[in-house]
């Protein structure tokens, strides 16, 4: 009785149980015991012809895909790029037997899909026509008709695609990493173009086709609502006119890292957003024990919403909708890669972000929990892919073309887990990089490129990957004005009153000059308000020597002496009146203009323009640097006998005198002659000698 | 006789079964959250899903993009979720989740490892119960939103849902699209932001769909555990309003950066549960249903006017826009393309299409219908939206016969009655370079 009663009580407890789930709010609940996905099965046979077939029976829907894959090494296209895809479209236009409208009508007439491509066939419907279904696909396989009427049709529309992606950032993205790191004479960094289309030929897709699509080399695999006998059997009847024939390999070299990193960018004026990407070509074969943990060390840096990259760029700095990293995993090269879509005035500061993530994964140990979090959700991401039956047969189908292990993706996990953080810590080491890296940008470079610098000169490129000459540009910003240009260089050289206060100056420089046996040396004074000097010496040998005092100048040389008048008398003048020429500008200002901001050298620089006359073209034209505020550059059309020669000058480095920013090297081109101008010494004030004026 | 007939309701029971009906079970928390369970054990995993029946359509015209906001917020975490922490619990348990907002409606999902379903529930009933609306939340999330727009927006003709819909749409809060007005978020105030989640994001505002590897009676109790106790709010009033006829075409001219011009239409629908919604739906795969469709054959293969051609019905819970889209092939232009996309809608409207082209339609729509349920997150949200919008869950088993109850007349009728110039937004997406405004500037 008691022990009924017990029982009973007992009974109500665990109903209770079982009826009042008591749960806890303030953590996450804990999991129950976990079931291992288990991966479907398949079976695989061949055909006579070589054909190697893989079938995976799933009845649950009645549904039937059918795929073929040519396993062929890569090809370069040259400038007929395009032409494999385009063979791909062409063999599904038209059979000796079936127009293309009616291939079209009774593909739609059974509600199903049918494709072709330059490596591969497939069709998918409802299983109760996989008869006809299999029936167009041989006949699409075997008998391609290559209509003359459709070809031309097919490269309009394949123009019409080059020129829609054309202005798509994600297809000139990647161009344009294709190019940067495989290079245009690559299979894959060749980029389609209009005039690559235009060229192929209908030839060109016949004979493609002819040496390529053959048993030999292809994998035919079905999935879904059939038996593996029946496919046995259909197979064998359809495909067995399908002939073998020797198909041509193709070797490549692998392609290696660039000597340092290089900057890249295509200009796209009217972005908003910058696309970013970084990377490095890696070397990464499949099968290889690299895999696993670099797909973890992946994820930890960019794989997804919990990776650094996305926390990091969106959820901190909200610079981004989204930012990730990536890898492939190819015979030849594949890369590993991190990029997002960023606004202009951010683009500097995401790629900050990005070498700085990249820089800690490959010097930082990463956490346990970082580990195991990675570990769980890719093996979670494995579980959900098994869901989709065609996962078991994309397994069964690189193991037959890698030469995987059998039980390779059935040991996935087993070698996820036995990943250790010093793992990641090496793979991320050996494949990714920070000193050899390319950063790819397609953005608009008015307002990028001048930041973009910072990382190292900007080498440009067209939406086709093309090399192409530095964008140019001028444009009004906000509230600029000449007389805070010419304030901030003022204030960068040490402020004006200094400048207004020196009272003499006298530097010594020299002049390399390509092809002459020694250097030019100058010694340049002046003496506010009424002295300057001007003397280049060779050797012992004085070229020529300038001096201008009270409002005389002469100048001497190896011609005799003769005295200065016009003009250049006048320029003296002015050049007397302050120890920097600039400071003059002030008593001139009427005769200068603002022009707009432009980008010279990867510099982003305010334009000034210096008339003698409204009316005529400027005489000068100035450059100061938009950050730092320094004068950059300036430019003058020069007369002479072999016409208009263009002399530029361009400060390359400044030294610090007694408070004050003097030039210290000057870059000179006139015409096709450079000359490099260093400033050896400067004196000031009363350091001055005022014998160098006797 | 008798034996006929025995072999023809045989051969229909087997089509049936062969159709793969999707069990469920539904019900009603006191709270008003309604709940739908589809339990299939051929994968462990399991989709949580959550419907929040609030979309665009339901915000303030000085409030526009607010749902689609939430969608963002929600995650940055609740009461007991600390920022940042929701994506960590469902990516660490090895699951995947994210969201999506629509005119009508707020999707939620965590896609999990089956005995991880509780986690889901917890994530959820969080969210729902006393998410976290900070500061902090607010102002990263509007930044995040504000790159989402502009990477949308960097994609070639991008603008022209937004542009035929504001124009489609006066009255109706169809006139805004999800992504909403950045303005509008800037200006919103904390406070608004709390109103707008006290007022939708409720229990008898939202549908819990759950589908996959797991045990009913068991995942009743933990709802209950978790969801019983979230207090039920106030009815959520959908809008009621009346927008009147269109009144004449409407045209315009987009200066986008693209190299095809390309042709938009949008035509006014009814809303999607009706009738003529599910002929619309018919003769817009008349229209471009695969390569042998009438405008594909027309445009794209004999004329080759078009590079692509593109028609699809828009449609909404209270109603949407039938949208018709061309792509001009290279070298050729818009009036290349429109006189034909005018005959092919004139003969929908003056002809019956052919037995065999009905045929084809019913084929293509069943084929569809057939392979539409094949993994867990799909059929949660089809048995979630089927309740919300159809009234009905069972839709997910029974929506191919609306489709079969389409007559050869119906289509012709809808195209007459909707497919009229009247009823239609004609939108000219241009290059850029053609602006004659840009000439000028030059």
């Amino acid at each position: 009785m008691k022990k009924s009663i017990y029982s009973f009580l007992l009974l109500f407890a665990a109903y209770s149980l079982s009826g009042q789930v008591s749960i806890d709010r303030s953590n996450a609940p804990k999991p129950g015991p976990a079931r291992t996905p288990k991966i479907a099965a398949y079976e695989s046979f061949e055909l006579n012809n070589g054909l190697k077939v893989f079938v995976v029976e799933d009845h649950k829907l009645p549904r039937i895909t059918m795929s073929l894959i040519l396993d062929r090494d890569p090809i370069i296209e040259g400038n007929k790029a395009g032409y494999t895809s385009m063979a791909g479209d062409i063999i599904g236009s038209g059979t000796d037997s079936r127009t293309k409208a009616q291939l079209d009508e009774e593909i739609d007439f059974m509600g199903a899909n049918f494709s072709s491509s330059a490596s591969s066939i497939s069709a998918g419907g409802l299983s109760k026509y996989t008869d006809d279904l299999l029936d167009i696909f041989s006949d699409v396989l075997l008998n391609p008709s290559f209509p003359e009427e459709e070809f031309t049709k097919l490269k309009t529309q394949m123009t019409s695609g080059v020129k829609a992606n054309s202005e798509n950032v994600d297809a000139i993205s990647s161009n344009l990493t294709g190019v940067s790191i495989y290079g245009l004479e690559h299979p894959y960094g060749e980029v389609m173009t209009e005039a690559t289309v235009d060229a192929i030929t209908l030839e060109d897709c016949k004979s493609y086709y002819d040496a390529y699509f053959r048993p030999n080399i292809a994998y035919m695999v079905i999935i879904g609502d059939i038996t593996v006998k029946e496919a046995k059997k259909k197979l064998g009847t359809s495909l067995k006119k399908w002939k073998r024939k020797e198909v041509p390999s193709l070797e490549y070299s692998k392609t290696s890292l660039p000597a340092s990193s290089r900057i890249v960018l295509v200009d796209k004026p009217s972005a908003v957003q910058s696309l970013i990407w970084v990377g490095n070509v890696i070397d990464l074969a499949p099968g290889h024990p690299d895999i696993e943990p670099l797909r973890i060390a992946n994820k930890i840096l960019g794989g997804g919403v919990l990776g650094r990259l996305f926390r990091n760029l969106r959820e901190d700095k909200a610079f981004t909708y989204g930012a990730y990293s990536n890898f492939g995993v190819d015979k030849l090269n594949s890369t590993f890669s991190a990029s997002a879509k960023v606004r202009n005035e951010v683009t500097d500061s995401a790629i900050v972000e990005f070498m700085n993530e990249l820089k800690t994964i490959r010097t930082e140990v990463v956490s346990q929990e970082d580990i195991v979090n990675a570990k769980s959700s890719l093996s979670g991401s494995f579980g959900r892919s098994l869901e989709s039956t065609s996962s078991a047969a994309s397994f069964a189908l690189n193991i037959a073309r890698y030469g995987l292990p059998k039980d390779y993706y059935n040991n996935y996990l087993n070698r996820l887990d036995d990943v250790t953080a010093e793992d990641v810590l090496r793979v991320s080491k050996k494949y990714m990089t920070t000193d050899n890296i390319t950063i790819a940008v397609v953005g608009k470079a008015q307002d990028i490129a001048a930041k973009l610098s910072a990382f190292g000169s900007i080498e440009y490129y067209d939406k086709f990957g093309q090399p192409s000459d530095e964008p140019e540009f001028l444009f009004t910003p906000d509230g600029v004005t000449l007389e805070n240009i010419m304030g901030n260089y003022y204030q960068a050289l040490g402020g004006l009153d200094q400048l207004k206060q020196l009272k003499a100056i006298s530097q010594e420089s020299s002049i390399e000059i390509p092809g002459a046996p020694q250097k030019l040396s100058v010694i340049s004074a002046k003496i506010i308000p009424n002295k300057v000097l001007e003397e280049q010496t060779m050797g012992s040998m004085t070229l020529s020597k300038t001096l201008f005092t009270d409002g005389k100048a002469e100048k001497s040389g190896m011609r005799g002496t003769s005295t200065v008048e016009g003009p250049e008398l006048e320029e003296l003048s002015r050049q007397a009146k302050y120890v920097v020429d600039q400071v003059g500008w002030l008593d001139r200002l009427e005769e200068f203009h603002f022009d707009g901001q432009t980008l010279i050298n990867g510099k982003a620089v305010y334009q000034v323009s210096e008339f003698s006359n409204a009316n005529e073209k400027p005489k000068k034209t100035h450059y100061f640097d938009v950050v730092t505020g320094l004068f950059y550059q300036s430019m003058e059309t020069q007369e002479s006998p072999q016409g208009d020669m263009s002399i530029t000058s361009t400060v390359l480095d400044w030294q610090q005198v007694g408070g004050i920013k003097f030039e210290k090297t000057i870059e000179t081109k006139a015409g096709p002659q450079t000359f490099t101008i260093t400033v050896e010494t400067i004196k000031l004030n009363d350091d001055v000698s005022s014998s160098l004026f006797e | 006789m008798k034996k006929l007939i025995m072999f023809c309701a045989l051969a229909l029971s087997g089509a049936l079964s062969g159709q793969n009906k999707i069990d469920f079970e539904e019900y009603d928390l006191k709270n008003g959250l309604h709940v739908i369970l589809h339990e299939d054990h051929s994968t462990p995993i399991v989709a949580v899903t959550m419907m929040y029946r609030v979309g665009s359509k339901n915000e303030e015209k000085s409030q526009t993009g607010f749902a689609h906001f939430f969608e963002h917020l929600t995650f940055e975490g609740s009461e007991n979720i600390d920022r940042g922490e929701f994506d960590n619990y469902v990516n660490s348990a090895g699951g995947q989740l994210n969201a999506n907002t629509s005119q009508d409606r707020t999707f939620y999902y965590e896609l999990l490892p089956s005995n991880q379903l509780e986690l889901g529930l917890w994530l959820e009933s969080e969210r729902m119960l006393h998410a976290k609306i900070k500061k902090i939340g607010v102002d990263t999330q509007r930044e995040v939103v504000k790159e989402e727009k502009r990477q949308r927006y960097s994609q070639p003709y991008a603008t022209f849902p937004e542009n035929i819909f504001k124009r489609l749409y006066v009255e109706h809060p169809y006139n805004w699209t999800p992504i909403g007005s950045i303005e509008h978020l800037n200006s919103a105030t904390l406070d608004a932001f709390k109103a707008f989640y006290n007022k939708f994001y409720l229990p008898n505002n939202a549908t819990l769909s759950i589908a996959g590897d797991l045990d009913i009676a068991k995942t009743k109790e933990l709802i209950k555990a978790y969801f019983g106790d979230i207090p039920e709010g106030d009815a959520v009033m959908q809008p009621d309003i009346q927008e009147p006829p269109l009144g004449g075409e409407k045209t315009a001219t987009v200066f986008d950066d693209v190299q095809l011009p390309a042709l938009m239409m949008g035509y006014r629908m009814p809303p999607q549960k009706s009738d003529d919604a599910y002929a619309l739906e018919m003769a817009g795969t008349v229209l471009s249903g695969g390569a042998s469709s009438r405008m594909y054959k027309r445009l794209v293969d004999e004329d080759q006017t078009a590079a692509f051609v593109q028609v699809f019905p828009f449609s909404l819970e209270q109603g949407g826009a039938f949208i018709m889209l061309a792509f001009a092939n290279a070298d050729k232009e818009i009036k290349d393309m429109q006189p034909a996309i005018e005959q092919e809608i004139e003969q929908l409207q003056n002809e019956l299409i052919s037995e065999r082209e009905f045929q084809k339609i019913q084929n293509q729509m069943e084929s569809a219908f057939i392979q539409s349920n094949s993994r867990m997150a799909g059929i949660a949200e089809s048995l979630a939206n089927y309740h919300t919008f159809y009234g009905d869950a069972n839709y997910i088993n029974t929506e191919i016969e609306r489709y079969r109850n389409v007559s050869r007349k119906d289509i012709q009728d809808v195209a007459k009655k909707y497919l009229v110039k009247e009823n239609r937004v004609v939108l000219n997406y241009l290059p850029k370079s053609q602006d004659p405004e840009l000439e000028n500037k030059n």
